[in-house]
This record gives structure tokens, sequence and C-alpha cells, in this order.
């Protein structure tokens, strides 16, 4: 509703079109967007592959280990990967510091583009990683026995047959990093790379509606309905290919040589991944706290992050609950629609999403103008297909049969669903309301744009903070944050992209 | 067995999913206290029959009555958890979130569990070592013990099984049925059974009903089906026959097995049981063996005549036959029906 509601105003512009292409830069945000997207899928796919096949298909001892490891930066949220990578690599930063007594005074920086690309690669490539190592063992291997016994080497096998088999979970997946790319704000905003999301941010500071910030949160949901068309079309079959006990394959023994480049890369991937951004922050954190920083300052930005957080999660529980027994229930075009309605909501830009409210509630509701229920809303709107997504798979088990049996025992329909249905899904529930607690927590620019005056969250502090270059204030919430969301993200996340 | 309450009676049930009919003008009469079958090939429109029967899903058309009540008609339609008829269904449909105690104990409230009932239950039904188990961690067989006895504990005046043992091997199949039919038996519960297996159908049922395109063609004790059969689809339900066709004239029928009366003149189907052919070696026999299987309990036999068509025998497994063996038959029983086309 929202989102139509803008695409109207969009439509309805008073400039035309064409002094907008003259006055604004729109190829050259376009292109930036467009490369930093190209740029990260590509490298992602990469990265992500290579660890799934390394890690499953060869034999070296701890590949269990390090392919946890290697998926753990799925956690970090790109603004804290950004802040680590923008403070240590700038010109004068971390590591020049700490290489001064050697002679080194100042280094090239990473930031704009590269540091975009860079940054967006570590933090996307676990999706990846995750899902095409799902697919890849459930891949039967008898057609690559085929073909060794046709002739083919090993080598060529993976390129010839085992990388086409994943075609699909690798579009998938590529195109779901490329969503998360093209929405990103955070990252590329602390990286001064001026792509969509950063202009209508940017346009948003110096004039809350102008019309530039509606042409732009237009653009992004166009190209984000582009994507996650495309990717829905890869995804209904994601599941289906998989037939009968697949054969599991035999692991490559490895040669001293390549047990080294094995670990080499591997080693190198975490290194970039989870070593730096975890010691830059902690040394940020650490020195915060002996120059005299404290948890203070930070106290309002964790009461903001998880008063929001609760409030969203339940509302998203509650409903998505009667959504998830329509869908399952009603297997008739009703609940067709809302299934499709839902679905189209997963894949919506934040900062798009923030500015629709934004304009309703300025034009049309001007009583809920930067108020905590405009917010949460916001929130549940992009959020609530992952709470959604909890109950569904649940509902699964949930077979009409079982119904049948409970009325067939003179139960009623209440009785029923207190006794079967409720006891059935409500930890699928509860763990998709989990879920939408941590994205909640960790959410960025609707946050920037909708939160009312005074209040604030941990993303929005460490965001703010490491805008100002003041590292140690950013460190401090980043801490706290990913201390408490980390471990239920990464259990959360790996449940719901694996097979 | 004598029967002369009934228990349920429908008439004219007809249901159709979009522009297929599964049931048209279905009519059935169930008898207080028997054990009724419900005899038919997939798609034959068994399953829907029950459901209708459960309430889980409404006829068309038609009526069902209970006990002289109606319970679905134009007007009528008593919910499925008011009907008291209990259903076993073919996956068991146990709760997985339940122990084996709780599923049975689903449909009893607070004060039987308190009398004694689901005790009682467990007990009738050998479970006693299970009750704190969960579903997924006992075997298909004790399974299907814990979907029955979970129907039986409300002490319901019908129980529905659809399909109740096709999801077990043969041996174990074979030993629950019966137990199933004594715990009916004593508990005087009418039951249902929907099934594919003739064997199962005639071993188990006092009455059955052969279903076929959604219509019931004749119901009768398992005697009456298998020795007269009112046409061919019940014939080759319950049974195996070699169908040979003929034209009778005078009520005499001249078949590639022999010259039998018939009931009928004109073109028509003869019906030969295998177990009806009486097979013996002999050295001037017009036919020859041409495959032999050997089941232990006895032995089926393929023989060819002179014009190349095959034949089916069943006979005892004391002699041996090998293909080549020149034989000569004797027909102790043949049944007719009018042509097909």
């Amino acid at each position: 509703m929202p989102v139509i509601y803008m695409l109207w105003r969009f439509i309805n512009f008073s400039r035309s079109l064409s002094s907008f292409f003259q006055s604004w830069d729109v190829f050259g945000l376009l292109f930036n967007t467009i490369a930093v997207f190209i740029a990260v899928v590509i490298s992602s796919l990469i990265v992500g592959l290579l660890i799934s096949i390394v890690t499953i298909r060869f034999e070296f001892a701890g590949s269990k280990i390090l392919f946890t490891l290697c998926a753990l930066p799925l956690v970090i949220p790109s603004y804290i990967g950004a802040l680590t990578y923008i403070s240590a690599f700038s010109p004068k930063g971390l590591f020049v510091q700490l290489f001064n007594s050697f002679g080194l005074e100042e280094i090239a920086g990473i930031d704009g583009f590269l540091g975009s690309w860079l940054v967006l690669t570590l933090f996307t490539y676990p999706y990846v990683q995750l899902i095409c190592s799902s697919a890849l063992r459930n891949l039967d291997s008898t057609v690559e026995d085929a073909a060794r016994s046709l002739g083919v080497s090993q080598l060529k096998v993976y390129t010839n047959v085992v990388i086409p088999r994943l075609k699909k979970p690798i579009i998938y997946s590529g195109l779901l990093v490329g969503l998360y790319v093209i929405s990103d704000f955070g990252a590329v905003s602390l990286m001064r790379y001026s792509t969509v999301t950063k202009a209508i941010y940017a346009y948003y500071e110096f004039s809350i509606l102008g019309d530039p910030v509606i042409f732009y949160s237009s653009l992004l949901i166009v190209l984000a309905l582009i994507i996650s068309f495309v990717q829905r079309g890869s995804a209904t079959s994601r599941s289906a290919k998989v037939s009968g006990t697949p054969k599991v394959p035999k692991k490559i023994k490895l040669e001293r040589g390549g047990k080294m480049l094995t670990y080499g890369f591997l080693g190198f991937v975490i290194m970039l991944g989870l070593i730096i951004p975890i010691s830059v922050l902690s040394f940020w954190l650490l020195r915060g706290i002996y120059y005299g920083n404290d948890v203070s300052s930070s106290l309002p930005g964790i009461f903001g992050s998880f008063s929001a957080a609760i409030v969203t999660s339940i509302f998203a529980i509650i409903i998505s609950m009667p959504i998830v027994i329509l869908i399952s229930q009603y297997k008739s075009k009703f609940g067709d629609i809302i299934e499709k309605l839902m679905l189209s909501l997963y894949g919506l830009p934040h900062i798009a999403v923030g500015v629709s409210i934004l304009f309703i509630s300025v034009k049309i509701f001007p009583s809920i103008y930067q108020s905590f229920f405009a917010l949460v809303v916001s929130y549940l709107i992009v959020f609530i297909p992952q709470a959604i997504g909890g109950g569904q798979a649940s509902m699964e088990q949930v077979k009409s049969s079982y119904i049948e049996a409970s009325l067939g025992l003179g139960l009623s329909k209440i009785e029923t669903f207190q006794k079967i249905t409720f006891p059935l899904i409500y930890r699928g529930l509860f763990a998709g309301g989990a879920l939408v607690f941590l994205s909640t927590m960790k959410e960025l620019p609707q946050t920037l744009l909708l939160r009312p005056t005074e209040f604030s969250t941990m993303a929005v502090d460490v965001w703010s903070f490491a805008s100002e270059a003041l590292f140690t204030q950013a460190a401090f919430s980043a801490f706290i944050l990913l201390a408490i969301s980390a471990i239920p993200t990464y259990i959360l996340s790996t449940r719901n992209l694996t097979v | 067995m004598v029967f002369d309450n009934l228990i349920i009676r429908a008439r004219s049930l007809s249901k159709s999913y979009g522009s297929e009919d599964v049931l048209t003008d279905f009519n059935i009469d169930i008898w207080y206290g028997s054990i009724f079958g419900i005899l038919g090939v997939s798609g034959s429109g068994k399953t829907t029959a029950l459901r209708l029967l459960a309430g889980f899903e409404n006829p068309d058309q038609g009526t069902i009555e209970m006990h002289n009540k109606v319970i679905f008609d134009d007007k009528t339609n008593v919910p499925p958890e008011k009907r008291k008829i209990g259903m076993v269904f073919q996956d068991y449909a146990l709760f997985p979130h339940l122990t084996v105690e709780k599923n049975i104990a689903f449909g009893l409230s607070k004060e039987e569990i308190k009398n004694g009932r689901l005790d009682e239950v467990i007990s009738m039904t050998n479970l006693i070592s299970y009750r704190k188990k969960f579903p997924q961690d006992i075997s298909g067989g004790q399974q299907q013990r814990v979907a029955l006895a979970r129907a039986l504990a409300p002490n319901p005046e019908v129980v529905l099984l659809d399909e109740p043992f096709t999801s077990l091997d043969a041996q174990m199949a074979r030993d629950l049925r019966e137990e199933v039919v004594s715990l009916l038996r004593a508990t005087k519960t009418t039951g249902i059974i929907v099934t594919h297996d003739q064997e199962e159908a005639l071993s188990v049922c006092d009455i059955v009903s052969v279903l076929e395109n959604g219509k019931v063609i004749q119901s009768a004790t398992p005697q009456e089906i298998y020795l007269n059969p009112i046409n061919q689809t019940v014939a080759n339900s319950v049974g195996d026959p070699n169908i040979i066709k003929g034209v009778s004239t005078n009520g005499r029928v001249k078949t590639s097995l022999g010259t039998f009366n018939s009931a009928y003149d004109g073109e028509l189907d003869v019906s030969i049981r295998p177990e009806c052919i009486e097979v013996n070696l002999d050295s001037n026999g017009d036919y020859v063996v041409k495959e032999c299987i050997f089941y232990g309990h006895d032995q089926v036999i393929s023989f060819e005549n002179k014009n190349g068509e095959i034949f089916r025998a069943r006979s005892l497994p004391s002699m041996i036959f090998e293909p080549g063996d020149k034989v000569c038959i004797d027909v102790t029983e043949v049944t007719t029906f009018p042509s097909k086309n």
C-alpha cells in the first residue's frame, strides 16, 4: 500500500521527467549502484562457491569448523563491517598508526567503490556459501561418476558437471546478495560511495520530501522488484531438484600443496571477514574504556533497540499467526493472493519503505509523523515475511488428517486449535518472531528516517558515531549489538538458508 | 452372525470435485455390530465415501442416517465432532507432539480418564510398555495399534478404517487384522473397512460392498460375492479369473475350455477361476504347460491350447509340472456374464 501510494506520487510529479535527468546525476548514481551490484554478486559467488566446494568435497582436518567460521561474517551488519574497515584502513587509520614505527605514514585507503565492494562482499558471501553448500550436499554424485567413467578429468567434472547442476541455487543466492547490495545503505554511506540509497538519504536531509527523495525511492523499488521477480523464478524449482537419497560422493584427498592452498584460502577469508573486524572493534572498545568511555552513552540506544524489537516481534507474531493458518488451510485463491503479497514485501529496500511511510505520515496522518507507531509499522512491513516463513515451515507438519482426527474424536474447532494446531506451530512462530526481533534491532535506514526525536537504537548510534569518525563511541554500541545478536542470528539464518 | 439393527443408512449420496464425479447414487446399509468392507480399486471413490460418513466432507446430495436419525440431508449437517464416529487414518495421523498415552486420551474427558477408561484401552491394545513414547519412536505396527486405541477410546459406535493395513508388511498386516477384528467384536463396535485388498475384505468382513466408479455394484456376504458375483467387475475384484468370450445358444456356450451351461443366450463372457480348473498330467492331453509358479501352499500353472490361447489354473503343490508337459483339464465351475461390449 505505502509503496503503491508512493509510486502514484511519482507519476504525478510536477516537473517533467527530462528535467530530472538533467538536474540530478541520475545516470551516475544508477551506474554506481549497478557497478557495485555486479561486482559484489560476482565476487560473492566466487568466494561462496569455492568455500562450499572446498569444505564439502575436499578431505582435510578441521573442514567443518572452518566452514562455520567462514559463514560467521553473516552476523555482522554491513555498517559495522564498514566501520571497522574505514577506521583501520583509511589513509591515516589504525593500520598506519600500528606500523608507524616502521616508517609507514600513509596508505591509499579503502573507501568509495573499492571499500563498498570489499565490505559488501565480505558480509554477503555467506549467503551464497550456505545456500549452495546445502544444494551441493543434496546433489546425487552418480552423474559425476558417470562423467568420470566417460573420461572427464576431476577438475573438469566440477566446471562441466557440478557447477552447471548448481545453476539454480547459484542464481538464487546471487540475486539474494544483489538485493542486499542495492538496498544497502550502511556500508555505502560510511564508505562515501554515491549510490541510489545514499542519494535518497542525502536528499532527505536536504529536504524531507523533496521530489528527488520520491524519485530515487521509486527507482530503487523498481530495481528491487525486478531482481526479486527474477529470483523467485529461480526459487520455485530450488527444492524440486532433490530426488531420492543422494549418493554421497567420495571426498577428494589433497596433496600437501593442495592442503596448504586450501588452508591459505580459507584462512585469508576468515581473516578478512571475521578476525580483522572483530580485532579492530575490540581495539576501539578497549581504547574507549581506557579513555573513560562507559556504557552510559550507549544506554538510550540499547533501550531503544530493545523496545522497538520487542514491540515489533510481538506484533509480527500476532499478525502472522492467522496469516499462516489462512495460507495453509485455504489453498484457495485468497490464500494464494496473501502468500504472493507477503512474498513481494520480502526484498523491498528498507530505505524506500521508510520513505513511503514517512510520506504517508507527513501528508496524510500528520499525527503519526515521527511516532514510535509509524516506526513499528514500517518495521512490520519489511520483517513480517520472516515471521510468516517461520510459522509456515512448522505449519507444514500440521497434516489435515490431524485436524480431522481431532474433530473425529469429538473436539470442537477451537479445542482442536488449542490442542493440535497451536502446539505444533508455536515454536516456528516464535523462531520467526525471534528473527524479526534480531532484524529490527539491527535495522538502520528505516530507523534513521522515521525515529522519533530523542529516540535512538544501537544501529543508529553505531552509524552516527562512525560517520563522525568517533570510533571508540561507535565500537561500544557495535560490540553490544554483536554480543546480543551474533549467535541467535547465526543459528536462525543458517536454519532458514539450508534445506 | 445375525444382525437385526441398522446403524447407518446412506441414500443417493453423490459427490463431485469440479467436473469429476467421485460418487454417484451411493447407497449403503450397515448393520449394528457388523464389520463392513468397502472394496474397490484406487479411484473408485471408497475413501471419499468414508469421509462423507465421518463428516469431513459434505455430499452434494443425499441423506445419511444413523440409528434412524438424519445426520446429513438438505437441512441437517451434524459436524464430525458430534457424530460419534471414530476414524483410523491410512497414515494413522498420530499427533507428533503427544505421547502414545496422550494420543489415546485425546478424545476422553478428564472424568473418563479418572474412571480408568484410558488404562483399559491401553491394556486392551497391548500398549502398556509404550505409554510414554512418542509416535515417531515406535514401529509401524505399534502406531497402528495406537491409532485404533485412540479411535476406540471414546466408545464410538462406528469406527471407520481407511486402508488400515496397507503400510505394514504382509505378516504384520495379517496378525494385526485378526487383532483388530477381535477388538471390534469384543467391544461390539461397528467397523467399516475401506480396502483394495480382496483377501482382507473377504477374510475379515461380514458384508462386503464392491465399488466401481463411485457406485456400489454389489453388497453381500463374502461367500456370495465370491461365488455369485453380479458382474465381471465384481468377479475380477475378488479373484483372478480366466475370461473367455463365447456365444450361447439354447443355454449352452461352447468355449476353448469346453462347453458349459449359461444363464443367457447371445454373446457372453465366461469366467473361470483358476482354482476351478483341475489339471492332470496326460501324455494324450490337449494342453501344454507353459509355466508353473510355485507359491508353497499352492501353485499356478499357465497352460496353452492348440490355438495358442493361455489360461491359468491353481492346484495343490503335490504334483510337479514342467514347461512342455502335456496335461488334460477338468473345469468344475463357471460363471457367465453378458458380454461387456
